[in-house]
């Protein structure tokens, strides 16, 4: 087992490249002009810019959160990069044309097939729509016509600002105003681009959607925004997917996600995040300071959070569900894996105030080398969620002897009628665990493998196939070297 | 403000000297830039200290001491020793020693400058970095109340050590009490120690209590604290346990009394091979708060801990637990347990539990859970089919639920005496 010890010293981030490409980048700094700015470039309309400023204004009466169990040296908010985008594509979001895949950057098509989505692959062949975003804004998406047969929305927020003003600005911040947190604030104020989806009512989409989001350039802050609004009787299940180069210094990435279930609505959200994690000593990595947050709205709606979570130098992430109609269902599926000097405080909550309300949660946490990994949740039952029922799981793996994984879950119940479980355990890797794999000829590497994987099932299988099998696949690379 | 100001009136009317003299600045000083916790303070977040602000309380080492006559109404329990306090003052008439077992009250040790059990404590504060608030502070800024008890070596006693902190219908105004205890059991010893706090009802006080405990190598100790002041009272308090090597504590703290109610539970593992139960029982009606933290500190490896809290909860009382469990770097071979079990048994009641786990070493077993919920209609049910009425099927269940921890002291002196305390308990939050 002290061979399993030894930290993930040379796990090789392998999305680590810098694309060269050329860039249209704001000066550096935050202010009323660079919010001017970004919103002129992006041609909105009056309204949004005023919300932005609201934002803004709100934002510099804000002090930095600091309750989250990480430690970081503080962020220079003068010394980031608001907005950055490709050139090509800066110049055709002002014309304001329809994009086209054709029109990319050869370059940028390459950094995407490095990453392993081939764009122009992905448009004919596989069965996800696929919506990229580099760096702030939006580069492209495929499989657009299928899904507008189906009568999908499947757009960048900044095209939906222009061809769906009414529904962006009934929903843009209902689920999330820009009053909550330091970082949704600061998103509301500078977000750049994102996705918008908008599943009409009775339709199930048709194939997945997916967006995908790089971080490319340099000193760049990605505040992106996906707004997810599913009509009644609607099904989606959305994939996001993330990764940046390997930079010394910290980027940060502070993103807000909506989603709105109506009546009977379902929505899947599954996250793989691999943002560059930092180097052997902690140097570097994407600080991600993410706000998300799903509304079930109406009546027996369901939306679903899973994550993977194994990249970022710090996660800061708390997907959670308002379940407000009757019979409204939520549910939290998540790994963190952390390595090296990683600092992972991610969880969910779950707040009941509709009737019959049921919620889910399943967190595994592994941590390894001198990583801290931690588990903040918050169930909440309303006076009016009447027979609320909420099962909660959280378990952590160690693996290694400097590494620590902790547990914060705050249930708050003014309810008598509901009921909760939760229950956590930490324990590590058992030495006659291994010893059984070994004898039955399994290296020690794979054997860890196979345990982890196992120990991560139940959530892995919340994942859809593409999905799962990556996310297998990112354990076994991170994993790997993990043992002498 | 309720009045903690008056320090210069305290410094003027006691003659501390060296260490003593220097806790009680240190006290006033921490108070004086800290003030009261409030909610923002992350381990205040559910419980207001705003009644402590809007009332205003007078220093009981200020006012005058009981007459001699006076008499303490108590549950009745055979004891090997007991030591009684009331409004702060203690009552050597009303008290029964031991030869076993050594005492001197705080204000003996104050004035005349012993200090080796303070010293001894302080240091092992230090050595764990033990936590500590505002409330601990003014504990110390009002230094006077309480006493230190020596449990000599090999010490065997069938009956409890009791300690009684009473607290009378005064004549003058609410009254504030800020005891504090030191105790050591002595090597391979085994005692029980109850530290409990009784109010005349409708009695209007405010106790803040501290204790620090240390229990020396292969020593067994069980340490009850019955928290049973007048439902007009405030209690807030704290009870920090030092475990040296392979010796073992079962401690059981008590909540029914006081409208706002607050304890802290400390236990710090300081040698390896020591093993404590902590459970914790609250009963609340009407308007009152209980508020239960607990902090096990596996600062050295080899220990295992075991916690359970359970409560009831009725009309619109609330309950707060939180339970931290840290386990250090190094710690190997920790085993960690950890349950709270709730009834809510009205649609107004509210809880707000928090179990946390702390973990930096690998080879480790830690485990937590909570749940939360009202009686089985099933269970009540069943009684009823078997002709059971249906008050009595509810106290049956209620009280079954809440017993299981009283049962595991395996005394059955402390068994009928704690049973007819939660019985009494039950009758008053059912009306």
């Amino acid at each position: 087992m002290s061979d399993a010890k030894t930290s993930l010293q040379d796990t090789e981030y392998k999305y680590g490249f810098v694309t060269e490409i050329e860039t249209d980048a704001v000066q550096k700094g935050l202010s009323e002009e660079i919010i001017r700015l970004i919103s002129k470039k992006k041609n909105e309309p009056e309204w949004m810019l005023e919300y932005r400023l609201k934002a803004y204004k709100h934002w510099l009466t804000m002090v930095e959160p600091t309750w989250a169990g990480v430690k970081y040296p503080k962020i220079d908010f003068q010394d980031i990069c608001y907005y950055s985008a490709p050139k090509k594509q800066s110049e055709k979001a002002l014309e304001n044309k329809p994009q086209s895949l054709d029109d990319l950057d050869p370059e940028l098509i390459k950094t995407f097939e490095r990453l392993g989505i081939p764009l122009q692959e992905q448009k004919r062949i596989s069965g996800i729509a696929v919506d990229v975003v580099f760096d702030s804004v939006s580069i492209g998406q495929t499989h657009t016509e299928e899904l507008e047969k189906a009568g999908v929305v499947f757009c960048s927020i900044s095209e939906a600002l222009h061809k769906y003003p009414d529904l962006v600005k009934k929903y843009l911040g209902s689920v999330v105003p820009y009053s909550d947190n330091y970082y949704a604030c600061l998103n509301a104020a500078v977000f750049t681009d994102g996705s918008f989806c908008y599943i009409p009512k009775g339709v199930r989409c048709p194939i997945d959607l997916s967006t995908y989001f790089r971080i490319n350039a340099k000193d760049t802050g990605q505040f992106e925004r996906t707004l997810i609004v599913a009509e009644e009787g609607s099904y989606v299940n959305y994939l996001e997917g993330c990764t940046a180069p390997q930079r010394d210094e910290n980027q940060l990435h502070a993103a807000v996600v909506e989603l709105i279930a109506h009546e009977r609505a379902e929505i899947k959200y599954s996250t793989v995040q691999n943002w560059y994690t930092g180097d052997k000593e902690g140097r570097g990595g994407i600080y991600n300071f993410v706000t998300k947050r799903g509304k079930c709205a109406g009546a027996h709606s369901k939306i679903s959070w899973t994550q993977v979570e194994s990249g970022s130098a710090i996660t800061w992430k708390y997907p959670s569900v308002i379940l407000q109609g009757d019979h409204s269902e939520g549910a939290f599926y998540s790994v963190a894996l952390t390595h090296d000097y990683m600092q992972a405080d991610t969880g969910t909550k779950m707040i009941h105030i509709g009737k019959n309300t049921k919620s889910t949660i399943i967190s595994k946490g592994i941590s390894t080398g001198h990583s801290s990994n931690a588990y903040r949740g918050l169930v909440k039952i309303m006076p009016t969620a009447e027979n609320a029922r909420n099962y909660s799981q959280c378990d952590s793996m160690l693996v290694g002897d400097k590494c620590s994984a902790h547990t914060f879950p705050y249930i708050e119940v003014k309810n008598k009628s509901a009921v909760l479980e939760h229950e956590a355990s930490t324990s590590r890797i058992s030495e006659d665990q291994i010893f059984y794999l070994q004898s039955r000829g399994l290296d020690m590497e794979s054997s860890i493998s196979m345990l982890v994987n196992g120990f991560c099932k139940e959530v892995f299988k919340e994942l859809p196939l593409e999905f799962s099998v990556e996310a297998v696949k990112l354990i076994e690379m991170k994993l790997e070297n993990s043992v002498g | 403000m309720g009045l903690f100001n008056d320090f210069t009136q305290i410094q003027n009317q006691r003659s501390y000297r060296g260490d003593w003299e220097a806790l009680l600045k240190r006290g006033q000083d921490v108070f004086s830039s800290q003030g009261l916790p409030t909610r923002s303070n992350e381990d205040w977040k559910y419980t207001s200290t705003k009644i402590l602000k809007d009332e205003t309380f007078a220093s009981s080492l200020l006012a005058t001491a009981p007459t001699t006559n006076l008499q303490v109404q108590i549950s009745p329990l055979k004891t090997a020793a007991h030591f009684v306090f009331v409004n702060g003052h203690f009552m050597s008439n009303l008290s029964q020693t031991n030869p076993s077992v050594t005492i001197q009250t705080i204000s003996q040790l104050a004035t005349s400058n012993e200090t080796s059990l303070l010293t001894e404590i302080e240091q092992l504060k230090q050595t764990v970095s033990a936590t500590s608030d505002s409330l601990d502070a003014l504990n110390e800024a009002y230094l006077g109340a309480g006493l230190a008890l020596l449990v000599k070596a090999e010490t065997k006693l069938d009956h409890p050590i009791r300690l009684t902190f009473y607290s009378d219908l005064f004549s003058g105004p609410a009254l504030a009490t800020h005891p504090k205890m030191l105790v050591k059991v002595g090597s391979r010893s085994s005692v029980q120690v109850i530290e409990e706090y009784v109010g005349q009802e409708g009695a209007r006080y405010f106790n803040n209590t501290q204790a620090d405990v240390v229990v020396e190598d292969s020593a067994k100790l069980v340490h009850v604290r019955v928290q049973n002041d007048s439902l007009q009272a405030v209690n807030v308090g704290r009870t920090r346990f030092f475990l040296k090597s392979n010796s073992n504590l079962h401690v059981l703290a008590y909540s029914s009394g006081a409208r706002l109610s607050r304890h802290n539970n400390d236990i710090h593992f300081i040698e390896p091979g020591a093993s404590a139960k902590m459970d914790g029982l609250y009963l609340t009606a009407g308007a009152q708060h209980v508020d239960n933290h607990t902090f096990i500190d596996h600062k050295v490896g080899n220990c295992q801990s075991y916690q359970h809290y359970k409560g009831i909860l009725v009309d619109q009382s609330r309950a707060v637990f939180n339970g931290r469990v840290l386990i250090r770097q190094d710690s190997q071979k920790a085993y960690s347990e950890q349950l709270n079990n709730n009834l809510l048994l009205s649609s107004q009641a509210e809880i707000d539990t928090k179990p946390q786990l702390e973990i930096f070493a690998d080879d480790v077993k830690a485990t937590h859970g909570s749940t939360v919920g009202e009686l089985n209609e099933e269970e009540v049910f069943y009684l009823l089919s078997r002709a059971i009425p249906r008050d009595q099927a509810l106290a049956m269940l209620s009280l079954g639920f809440v017993q299981e921890l009283v049962l595991k002291l395996e005394n059955p002196e402390l068994e009928t005496w704690l049973s007819s305390l939660l019985t009494e308990a039950w009758k008053r939050i059912r009306k």
